[in-house]
């Protein structure tokens, strides 16, 4: 068909018609009501080629190839503007279309209208077609741009954040650890400043070159700006495969570089972060990740650094139960508990034993060993160690009052005798008097290490009426150099010894050999831990008199205690042993 | 000794409230952390501080759940399970201090039987124990 042959279209002297569009850019076509092509104008030729001449007369689903709205979402010839035109709709959305022309792709945007008759009754559509290939072209290169870094062709921040959020989510599901990595270049403002920028981003494309090729194709190298790269490196099976992949990579980047002619030489500081071992939350690993790179820059660039998350939320529990412990002090959260120690051969309480608790807020009555420890090398150990003697010397006062004269003994590490106020303080809570019957039990006397300035102290309290003791006895590894050269007045043998001692012949033979030197250095001897009439028998039997433990009295209250001590009365199993075997 | 597969933090064992899931990773890693520390080195040094940040560790956390436990009504409201969840808390501080004490006294602490006991321990109170409390605070949290 051509334009001549057709005299009348919809009523229009169709050579007028063509010399109307015949100036046009845009094509235009005209479908009749059973949507065959029935018209086409020069443009038209030109965008569709060949196709136009030869369609004619072809129904106009075999011009739909790949569509897509103007959005860019694909859609079915269902809401081709043609066919939705010809159904009545008066102005139907335009769409994208696809069509290949020799070798090249052009998209052209179409446009329909329906065409209608005096009645109203529709007798075809007009369509346009025009070709927006370039803007499409242009739009790619944008998003492209949104997404990559234009100078290195890196994905950019966004998207890496996009591959940090899927890998994730697949080292989630999978199991796997990830290594997320931020990697910046040591010195890189130098190579600016000496060769120029241009030199400078010649670099750090080959950088970028580089970083690509020491990984594997799952992985992400992006830029994020400037000399600042990050890594993501999946599918690792220990944190040593993490090790050698950096490494690697630190070896790939320190490799010389040619740039203009000229040999140049730089390194590159590593960050990396370990997820599971580390958050979930993508933010915050990058931020470890950099918080690694900075350490691997103090501590000398040109390596990595793997970021300890337990480290540094420990670090945070550390601190904060220290601050809790301190606050505890000032809130009076501390109470003490009282051991009786008994001479079970005469039948007497021959003293207490004072026994730090924590009356804490949500956790209740603590034991010391589980909050001493987490501040023994922490200045609030001594304020504890003040306040343990004077609470201690205030109920003696109290009991005293009472009637009931005991020794107190409070245990004391030896690291708090050293310091350099512990006999003054000591000395300002001592009452004027001298009537203070005060044991200190020094404890980890293994630990000491200037036992001569100890052991003076020890001598001065000893003209005062103090008496040390030594806990734990025999656990240490001096405990004889000690028991020789501190001068301690009492022994005390430590409770794992007499709890397994009825079982253990080893044990039993430590329980006596602590009894024996007690008696040759004529020091006092107090065994702890006795749970049972087994217990007193047998350390009565090796000539142990003194003890203390569950077997006789659990640590009690102030409220109790006065109580307990009224109603003591000894057990008369314990006056019924046979004398003292071994003196 | 302990036959169960080592521990490592996983997203089974995620309770859904975040504080606690954060610190039960830590606690998590820091095993992961003393199973490769003692595959190095078994001294009673190493196993008296990998015990002193348990210890830490324990105090700071307990204290975080429990507290969470009195805030949502949990320590009346759950009852038996309440109950049984404090003990478990203290039954944890108590072999850790056993230990440290058998250490002390020059006693031989296996390191499998520590990381044994911590790798069940664990397993056992986040799997059950936890999310039964955080089934209750979540359920709370959706009325």
């Amino acid at each position: 068909m051509t334009e001549s042959s057709t005299t009348d279209l919809f009523g229009l002297d169709s050579s007028r018609m063509h010399a109307i569009l015949l100036t046009l850019e845009e094509g235009i076509q005209l479908w009749d009501a059973d949507g065959r092509l029935v018209y086409v104008n020069p443009a038209s030729c030109l965008q569709f080629g060949d196709d136009a001449h030869s369609g004619m007369g072809c129904h106009w689903t075999a011009f739909v190839r790949r569509c897509a709205t103007e959005a860019g979402e694909p859609c079915d010839e269902g809401c081709f503007p043609i066919g939705e035109a010809l159904a009545g709709i008066a102005i139907p959305a335009s769409l994208l279309l696809q069509i290949g022309r020799g070798a090249e792709v052009i998209w052209l945007r179409v446009n329909a209208r329906p065409l209608t008759d005096a009645t109203g009754a529709i007798v075809g559509a007009v369509s346009s077609t025009v070709d927006v290939s370039q803007l499409i072209a242009q739009e790619q290169r944008l998003k492209l741009q949104a997404h990559f870094d234009i100078l290195t062709g890196l994905p950019n921040r966004v998207l890496f954040s996009d591959r940090l959020d899927q890998a994730l989510a697949h080292a989630r599901r999978h199991r796997e650890d990830l290594a997320v990595c931020m990697l910046d270049l040591d010195g890189f403002k130098l190579v600016n400043d000496r060769f120029g920028h241009p030199s400078g981003d010649l670099l750090l494309k080959q950088v970028a070159r580089r970083l690509h090729e020491s990984l594997r194709g799952d992985d992400t190298a992006a830029r994020l700006g400037g000399d600042e790269f990050a890594l993501l490196i999946g599918d690792l099976k220990t944190s040593g495969q993490c090790e050698q992949v950096v490494k690697r990579i630190l070896e790939a980047v320190g490799a010389p570089y040619v740039i203009e002619g000229t040999e140049v030489c730089i390194t590159a500081s590593v960050g990396v972060t370990l997820f599971p071992g580390d958050t979930v939350d993508p933010d915050q690993l990058l931020r470890h990740a950099d918080q690694a790179m900075y350490k691997a820059k103090q501590a000398g660039k040109n390596r990595f650094s793997i970021f300890d998350p337990t480290l540094e939320s420990r670090a945070r529990a550390n601190f904060g139960l220290v601050r809790k412990i301190e606050d505890a002090l000032e809130r009076r959260e501390f109470a003490l508990y009282y051991q009786p120690k008994v001479d079970c051969r005469a039948g007497r309480v021959v003293g207490l034993e004072a026994l730090i608790r924590w009356n804490h807020p949500v956790l209740g009555l603590r034991m010391p060993g589980e909050f001493l420890p987490l501040v023994e090398n922490e200045d609030v150990i001594v304020s504890i160690g003040d306040w343990v003697i004077a609470e201690a010397l205030r109920q003696q006062a109290s009991l005293r009052a009472a009637g009931h004269e005991l020794t107190i003994s409070v245990n004391i590490a030896a690291r708090q005798l050293v310091h350099r106020e512990f006999a003054e303080r000591l000395e300002a809570v001592l009452s004027a008097g001298g009537r203070d019957r005060l044991e200190i039990e020094i404890l980890e006397s293994a630990a000491l290490e200037d036992i001569s300035t100890v052991s003076s102290l020890i001598t001065s309290f000893q003209q005062r009426g103090i008496r040390f003791a030594l806990d734990d006895f025999g656990t240490g590894y001096s405990s004889l150099v000690h028991l020789k050269r501190l001068g301690a007045d009492v022994l005390k043998i430590d409770q794992t010894f007499v709890r397994d001692m009825l079982d253990d012949p080893g044990d039993l033979a430590i329980v006596q050999g602590v009894v024996g030197l007690a008696g040759a250095f004529r020091r006092d001897v107090v065994a702890e831990g006795v749970e049972d009439m087994e217990h007193v028998r047998m350390l009565l039997a090796v000539g142990c008199d003194v003890m203390q433990g569950y077997g006789i009295s659990r640590p009690l209250p102030a409220e109790s205690l006065r109580w307990w001590l009224d109603a003591f009365t000894p057990d008369p199993l314990w006056l019924s042993m046979p004398p003292n075997m071994t003196h | 000794m302990d036959t169960s597969a080592p521990l490592v933090w996983n997203d089974s064992l995620m309770t859904g409230v975040p504080d606690i899931d954060e610190q039960h990773r830590i606690l998590v890693h820091s095993l992961t952390e003393a199973r490769a520390k003692l595959a190095d080195e078994t001294s009673p040094d190493v196993l008296e501080a990998i015990t002193q940040d348990l210890l830490a560790y324990a105090l700071y956390h307990f204290e975080t759940e429990e507290a969470l436990m009195h805030e949502t009504g949990y320590s009346a409201a759950g009852g038996a399970d309440a109950r049984q969840h404090l003990a478990e808390h203290r039954d944890f501080s108590a072999q850790v201090v056993a230990m440290r004490s058998n250490l002390k006294a020059g006693i031989h602490v296996a390191p499998d039987v520590l990381l044994g006991f911590l790798n069940n321990w664990l397993a056992k109170h986040i799997m059950h124990t936890d999310k039964r409390f955080a089934a209750y605070m979540l359920g709370r949290a959706d009325r």
